[in-house]
């Protein structure tokens, strides 16, 4: 049996070793993997959507998968609200959305469905304006459409979100595609592309598209517009690159860079916004004699 | 030449969010442009939050007409504030593209 263990907090800060683990169990070759979470007492979406996608790419490589759950009984009892053991299949005859929780979701396609149960869900526990509520359903969405049109992925991809009373919204989507590098390197336009994180950085920018000759191009630049005024966080992980823009400290920040030991194959976006604000303003032109409608 | 209305949900339904559902729109819209003398569009009262999807409907036609005409020829109904103020900041990004792209071919044609 291999056992993959993790640390005490899986989160976004140790996405070097979780990713590097999760890697390890996917590539290895026995038949059992265990995964272990007896010293785990906190983890976030990026964690959660990382994990179950890489239980999932076990299992599916012929791996038998069994758990050690955690003894904090909080973070087990989250897991099993969630559908984490499940994968992030739907729960069908449970309670799938309660009160104060976001389902983890494998999707296939885009599913309007299970973002306007995310939007509500968060709504219910933080009593966002609605202007930050539009820009999250708008930030889902453009996810949701970079996934199914640029990442290649087979097997879907897997979204979570968490509400804190103090620090916002997190939410976090993983796939398990081709990558950003490989996406826009394919196009004749970007194919002098040789490294993730120049990669992600062009991807953020304005018209930057793999869909050739195509409108497109927008989605990513608009979710880093709202989290700009917003002054939230999105982490972008893709290939061996990973990047992460801080707007807390004002819109003039300089992304922080960082080379994965072990290359992620497929690409994680996770965005912190706060939840209090407006979240309209940011599509507000400076010159009212601009607008048509 | 009549009015011709486009109601979002009876087009789309749910499927309010990708460029292949906005697509069914436009073409609503291309196929109505010269036989309507306005083109009214029901929202619902929806949210739409979705560049993909207003982008596909409304950036395109940035491409084909002049902003007078889009202006003039398009009425929203019932549309949500944010997605009125996504609809005027994708169309106004879509037609400096447009300048651009016009000035870049007359500097390399001249």
């Amino acid at each position: 049996m291999y056992t993959v263990k993790f640390p005490l907090l899986i989160t976004i800060r140790n996405a070097n070793c979780i990713i590097q683990r999760c890697e390890d169990a996917i590539s290895s070759n026995e038949k059992e993997v265990l995964f272990d979470f007896s010293i785990c007492a906190f983890s976030d979406p990026f964690a959660i959507t990382l994990l179950v996608g890489a239980m999932k790419a076990c299992a599916a490589k012929g791996h038998e998968v069994k758990f050690l759950p955690s003894p904090n009984e909080k973070l087990d009892k989250y897991f099993k609200s969630i559908g984490f053991y499940e994968f992030g299949a739907s729960m069908v005859g449970k309670s799938r959305f309660s009160d104060q929780q976001v389902e983890l979701k494998h999707l296939t396609a885009i599913d309007p469905v299970y973002t306007d149960a995310v939007i509500q869900v968060l709504q219910r526990i933080l009593r966002m304006s609605r202007g930050v509520r539009a820009s999250l359903h708008l930030s889902i969405n453009e996810l949701l459409t970079n996934t199914f049109d640029h990442s290649g992925t087979v097997v879907g991809c897997f979204i979570c979100a968490q509400a804190y009373k103090k620090r916002g919204v997190s939410i976090c989507l993983t796939d398990f595609g081709i990558g950003i590098l490989k996406s826009l390197s394919s196009t004749k336009e970007y194919s002098y592309l040789n490294n993730s994180i120049d990669a992600i950085e062009l991807a953020i920018k304005e018209g930057v598209t793999s869909r050739a000759g195509r409108l497109a191009g927008l989605g990513l630049t608009h979710i880093h517009r709202f989290l700009k005024v917003n002054e939230g966080q999105i982490h972008i992980i893709s290939g061996d690159g990973w990047v992460h823009w801080n707007y807390k400290n004002g819109n003039s920040v300089i992304p922080k860079r960082k080379k994965l030991a072990v290359a992620f194959e497929g690409t994680i976006v996770n965005i912190i916004a706060r939840a209090d604000g407006e979240g309209l303003y940011f599509l507000t032109s400076e010159n009212p004699e601009e607008q048509i409608f | 030449m009549g009015d011709f209305l486009i109601n979002i949900k009876d087009v789309c339904g749910r499927n309010i969010v990708t460029r292949d559902d906005g697509k069914k729109v436009h073409d609503l819209i291309i196929g109505q442009w010269k036989k309507s003398e306005k083109i009214k569009i029901d929202f619902g009262n929806v949210l739409i939050a979705s560049v993909s999807f207003i982008d596909e409907i409304f950036g395109k036609l940035a491409f084909e007409f002049d902003r007078q005409e889009v202006g003039s020829k398009l009425q929203m109904l019932n549309i949500q504030e944010y997605d009125r103020a996504l609809l005027n900041d994708i169309l106004v990004s879509r037609y400096k593209q447009k300048e651009l792209e016009n000035s870049k071919s007359l500097y390399s044609t001249g």
